[in-house]
């Protein structure tokens, strides 16, 4: 009986505690839905389901040693959401106009005309400083909100402008690397449905309705201390000989690395009222030009190649100039007999022509091909030039001639770099690269291997004692050739070249013994010297001076004066070493 | 109906109950943490802003051609000739 009462007690119990369970939710229920349904109602109200989108900012580019060359950072942009509201307080709107420094009639103008807008974005009023932001907030101007969007920063400015380029005010690239890698950069903005409470803030996600990819990062194989040197040379020089323009490119010869491609005339990335379509151009690789005397070394290296010729075998080039078929070639000066490596060192034209016509055309063709003639080196540059090298089974004898002395082909200066590193590396031929996470593309043929070793010889005998001596390096061993083209001008005209525009040429290389730095300096159309040896050589030796301290690469040419100022020095036992890194600087 | 039944019935409406007063507990926690990550989100990029506009300075102070400037302008050093350079092989 006992056991009876306890079981109907529990189950009275459960009952009754379930019961009155529900009777208190019921009970809450209803207190909810009609005693203080409309503080709830109106608490709902705060709460409100959105579209969000999860900006994300545009990759930054930066140099091999990870400086930053463009940086986007997030500013402000007033909006004008009411335009009725927004033009009733004329004396806050012209305070306003005020602060951004445009005019009242010019700022009504526009917003009047902007009629079937709903959102106004005026160009005056984008990417406003904080500084303004503040000044604007407390004019208290109504019927207009801030929102947010990203400033492109280019720290290095004008140093860079030809190779980095910059974007427009929307955020797109629309020149140089900006343009061509803009696809990485940007990034892709992400959308998730939210719910926000009523100061903005989001309190839960609800649904991610596009995943937000942000810009990738673009290491670049530029030095951007390297940079800087080439560019303030080149900029020096170009102003000094009255030239219209110029470039320079320092190619890293082991590993085919573009250390710097600097480009004279140049803008502020930074400031739109700068730019000009001429300083645009990122000239050592998107012009193209004749080489010139620079392609005499290969002239030699193909002539080697085809053991007819040998470094001691004689041609006359007695009295300097030459009736060959129609026309009549010259030297600078009469040279009299030289050898073919005096051919190179003396920079003859009639003895380059007479090497040449030694030679099977093919031998030529072949080696200019191998060292990248006429192929574009793909960088992903927007424009980047392919040069020109036509068939050798198109050449006729006069084409020969020409191109002996570096005519009837075309190449950008970054292409002539390119086949200099070739010689740099015995024969090793590396195509250049601008992006770090690119590959290094090396074409593994020692097929010229002796011929260039011969001849990376006689490219010192050049600076030596040749027609390159302004291009010599303090403490440093180097190699190179000088060029000086006539400017062709085309046309129907006979006379095709111009014998008063000139483009002089220095392409070099820097330690020779371990090579290291190949230099291409090209100079257009300077005023008062035309020679490649006394416009672009300078130009070749301060930057190789600097750039190799920089590197922190050792002499390698230490001459007998050196080492006789460090024996005195040391005589008179008052020597402190100084480190040529601090004291070097400048 | 058993008394198993019984109770089984009782601790399954006890859970519910018990269930539903965990969700909302549960969802007000997740709001307010998610108010927590969204702050913690906010001051994560607004300190990857400064860090930008940071190293945009630094960039600015340690190139060569602002190094360069501040040398010549202000420490006036001019560069050496070339008779006054020594270089050392070591």
């Amino acid at each position: 009986m006992n056991n009876y009462f306890k079981k109907i007690r529990r189950v009275d119990q459960i009952t009754f505690f379930v019961i009155l369970s529900i009777l208190i939710i019921l009970l809450r229920s209803f207190n909810l839905q009609f005693t203080e349904s409309e503080k709830y109602s109106s608490l709902i109200k705060n709460y409100e389901i959105k579209e969000h989108t999860i900006s994300t900012s545009r990759g930054s580019i930066v140099d091999r040693n990870n400086i930053v060359l463009a940086e986007s950072i997030p500013m402000k942009t007033l909006i004008i959401s009411n335009k009725e509201k927004f033009l009733q307080d004329h004396l806050a709107l012209k305070k306003l106009c005020k602060i951004i420094n445009i005019d009242f009639e010019y700022l009504l103008k526009i917003v009047k005309n902007k009629e079937n807008k709903r959102f106004i974005r005026i160009r005056e009023l984008r990417l406003l400083s904080s500084d303004n932001i503040n000044k604007i907030s407390r004019l208290n101007i109504k019927g207009i909100y801030f929102t947010k969007e990203f400033k492109r920063y280019y720290p290095e400015g004008e140093t860079f402008a030809s190779l980095i380029g910059m974007t427009n005010i929307d955020h797109i690239g629309h020149m140089g690397l900006e343009s061509s890698y803009d696809s990485s950069l940007a990034g892709v903005n992400g959308k998730k449905k939210v719910m926000i409470d009523r100061q903005g803030t989001i309190v839960k996600e609800i649904k991610e309705l596009k995943k937000p990819k942000e810009g990738s990062k673009l290491v670049l194989t530029v030095d951007a201390r390297l940079q800087y040197v080439a560019y303030r040379e080149l900029k020096k020089q170009v102003r000094k000989v009255d030239a219209k323009s110029g470039s320079v490119i320092i190619l890293d010869s082991t590993n085919g690395d573009i250390l710097a491609s600097a480009s004279y005339p140049s803008y502020d990335p930074n400031d739109n009222s700068t730019y000009t379509v001429e300083a645009e151009r990122n000239r050592g690789i998107i012009d193209s030009l004749e080489p010139a005397s620079t392609i005499k070394p290969f002239v030699l290296t193909a002539a080697l190649y085809s053991e007819k010729v040998n470094l001691s075998d004689r041609f006359n080039t007695n009295p300097g100039y030459k009736k060959m078929g129609r026309k009549t070639y010259r030297d600078v000066s009469n040279f009299g007999e030289l050898t073919s490596e005096g051919v190179i060192i003396k920079s003859s034209n009639l003895g380059s022509i007479m090497i040449l016509e030694k030679i099977n055309k093919k031998l030529f063709y072949d080696l200019l091909e191998h060292v990248g003639f006429g192929e574009k080196i793909n960088l992903n540059f927007p424009s980047e030039v392919e040069g020109s090298l036509p068939h050798h089974s198109d050449w006729k004898k006069t084409d020969v001639r020409s191109l002996a002395q570096g005519y009837h082909c075309r190449v950008s200066p970054l292409q002539l770099a390119k086949a200099y590193s070739a010689i740099a590396n015995n024969g090793l031929v590396i195509n250049p690269r601008l992006i770090k996470k690119n590959k290094i593309d090396i074409f593994e043929d020692k097929k010229y291997e002796k011929e260039f070793n011969i001849v990376k010889n006689v490219i010192k005998k050049v600076i030596d004692e040749g027609s390159a001596q302004r291009a010599a390096i303090h403490g440093y061993t180097a190699g190179g050739k000088t060029g000086t083209a006539e400017l062709y001008i085309g046309g129907k005209n006979k006379n095709k070249y111009s014998s008063e525009k000139h483009t002089g040429l220095f392409a070099g290389i820097a330690p020779l013994k371990n090579p290291k730095l190949v230099i291409v300096v090209v100079i257009n159309q300077p005023s008062d010297e035309k020679f490649g040896g006394v416009v672009a050589a300078p130009v070749f030796k301060k930057i190789a001076t600097d750039s190799l301290r920089i590197l922190n690469i050792s002499p390698d040419n230490i001459d007998a004066y050196e080492k006789k100022v460090l024996k005195k020095v040391k005589k008179q036992n008052s020597y402190t070493y100084k480190n040529p890194e601090v004291n070097n600087v400048f | 109906m058993s008394n198993l039944k019984i109770y089984m019935i009782g601790i399954l409406i006890l859970a519910n109950i018990s269930l539903s007063f965990g969700v909302v507990y549960l969802e007000h926690l997740t709001r307010n943490k998610y108010r927590e990550l969204q702050s913690l989100s906010n001051e994560k990029y607004n300190l990857n802003i400064e860090w930008k506009k940071a190293s945009l300075e630094k960039g600015k102070h340690d190139s060569l051609s602002e190094i360069e400037k501040i040398a010549q302008s202000h420490l006036k050093m001019i560069a050496p000739k070339k008779r006054e350079f020594i270089n050392i092989n070591e």
